[in-house]
């Protein structure tokens, strides 16, 4: 069996995700097709798969940006992709639409989410970007909102930024901004959507070594991104998606070394070629 | 040979009669019988109309302009879009004088204050102006945006608040704006009701005089003086703006 519910040290913990039988359709078109995983705390699965497999609206389903169709996610033990109406025995609650917007918002609020294309808020300085969340969501003051984000902006190098608007730096710049304008809202699991496929060559390297950081740190983190040393290096487990499923799964060594599918083989040597 | 001696005072002849004439013209158009308040008090008038009517427009404007644009995206607020959708319909679809006929003569027939009908008539109308270029600055910001306001807790709500709609009016700022020069200048047919605006202040002069040329000349000076000034403010604001992201 993969080790799903076990980190690398092999120490067993309880998962802090979990995903049951995940099903969605975009009018006739059905991108996924049953998908179920655990996600432990701590852990850093990396998923990859050919464009179209359903990578990334596996991803915003975690967070639901996408609606699932059909299917359950819990987190840290709750059901909410019923936005908090199944109760602890199974059974669906009647919770108005405000009630359920307000138990997703508070889920999100504990999820961070990077994006490929940054959507930092152009509008706003970087200080403003990172502290906007907290404010507003955590209710924290604005002088300690100012506070936490200058140090998380000091562990990625970037405090000279902070006056800046997001049209001033660069994508690199933005993506390390992005990511700590997440963590400034201290989630529990960090999602990333392919968070160095808009950057020049040279800029990936800053953004991986963010991210290797937290990995470090045992932040749990879910990523979906074709670098593949990236994913041998940090990540506990390797998804590999095709159709909507998961195809795949393993340590990266399993997977990248001795896969078991032909489409998997295939994928691996389409990415290797570079 | 010419005779520049002759011509010159020819030339100065005619200037200086041309000159007595304009200084009758002047002093019986204006000054006799303190006429010039007529374009004063109506001046000022116009000036209430149409600052208030900016406001209920923005208001309304805003207002449909997020009924509508969360109609589009998550299909909620039904009944309430398609009563916005109406609105848009008739205002939009029938001339201003007549809304103003029929919200003086029918729907306000029994309210005896003429500027407070002129603001909601002209309010009403450009509310709906307004509320499809907020809509289109909403739509015009990318739905990215939303989705990172989304994913770190922020409401649906206090995503439009802080994150898409300082955005969106930036984008429409000039839109805006002239559409609050044309609500400036529709002001001018108030005198349908008999309400003395600015250009009804020209009209009385007018008809008192029975010139037309330097009344109307007057009018139409003061709401350039007006529409030049409000363009210079706005283009200031437009610069002060970019500079900013």
């Amino acid at each position: 069996m993969h080790s799903d519910a076990e980190n690398k040290s092999g120490r067993a913990v309880s998962p802090i995700l979990e995903v049951e039988d995940l099903k969605k359709r975009f009018g006739r078109l059905n991108v996924l097709n049953g998908i179920s995983t655990k996600i432990a705390h701590g852990e850093v699965v990396v998923m990859i798969g050919p464009s179209g497999s359903g990578k990334s609206t596996f991803l915003r389903c975690m967070n639901l940006l996408e609606r699932p169709t059909s299917g359950r996610i819990w987190f840290g033990g709750e059901e909410i992709s019923s936005g908090g109406a199944m109760s602890s025995d199974g059974s669906l609650q009647r919770l108005s639409h405000a009630r359920r917007e307000e138990n997703v918002n508070r889920y999100r609020s504990e999820i961070g989410m990077v994006f490929q294309h940054f959507n930092l808020f152009p509008h706003m300085t970087v200080l403003d970007n990172i502290t906007l969340a907290p404010r507003k969501v955590l209710g924290m003051p604005a002088e300690e909102a100012e506070k936490r984000a200058m140090e998380l902006l000091a562990r990625v190098g970037l405090t000279d930024k902070a006056g800046n608007y997001p049209s001033q730096i660069s994508g690199g710049q933005k993506q390390r901004i992005a990511i700590v304008r997440s963590l400034a809202m201290k989630p529990k699991v960090m999602l990333f959507d392919e968070p160095t496929s808009a950057l020049d060559p040279e800029m990936v390297g800053e953004v991986l070594s963010v991210m290797k950081a937290l990995a470090a740190e045992h932040m749990t983190m879910v990523v979906v991104t074709h670098e593949m040393r990236f994913a041998a290096e940090v990540a506990d487990r390797v998804l590999f998606l095709d159709g909507g499923v998961i195809l795949e799964e393993g340590t990266p060594s399993e997977l990248f070394n001795n896969p078991k599918h032909d489409r998997t083989r295939e994928f691996l040597n389409k990415v290797g070629e570079d | 040979m010419i005779d520049f001696q002759n011509t010159f005072i020819g030339i100065w002849a005619w200037l200086a009669e041309r000159w007595d004439t304009f200084h009758t013209a002047f002093y019986l158009n204006f000054i006799k019988n303190d006429r010039w308040q007529y374009l004063w008090r109506g001046l000022g008038v116009t000036l209430e109309v149409a600052f208030f009517a900016v406001l209920l427009g923005a208001v309304l404007g805003f207002t449909v302009a997020i009924i509508r644009s969360t109609h589009d995206k998550h299909g909620r607020f039904g009944l309430l879009n398609f009563v916005c959708r109406v609105y848009l319909t008739v205002v939009r679809g029938t001339p201003m004088v007549v809304q103003l006929l029929i919200s003086y003569f029918v729907i306000f027939a029994s309210v005896n204050n003429k500027v407070l009908v002129a603001i909601v008539a002209f309010g009403v109308n450009s509310g709906a102006y307004v509320a499809e270029i907020i809509r289109s600055g909403i739509s015009s910001i990318d739905r990215g945006q939303m989705e990172a306001g989304r994913s770190l807790g922020l409401s649906y709500w206090q995503t439009l608040r802080y994150i898409i709609l300082p955005q969106a009016v930036k984008n429409v700022l000039p839109a805006l704006g002239n559409e609050f020069i044309v609500l400036l200048k529709e002001t001018s047919v108030a005198g349908y009701i008999a309400l003395q605006d600015l250009t009804k202040g020209g009209d009385i002069i007018r008809s008192q005089t029975y010139s037309a040329f330097l009344p109307y000349f007057a009018v139409a000076a003061v709401y350039l003086v007006m529409v030049m000034t409000f363009t210079w403010l706005l283009g200031k604001l437009e610069r002060r703006l970019q500079t900013d992201a």
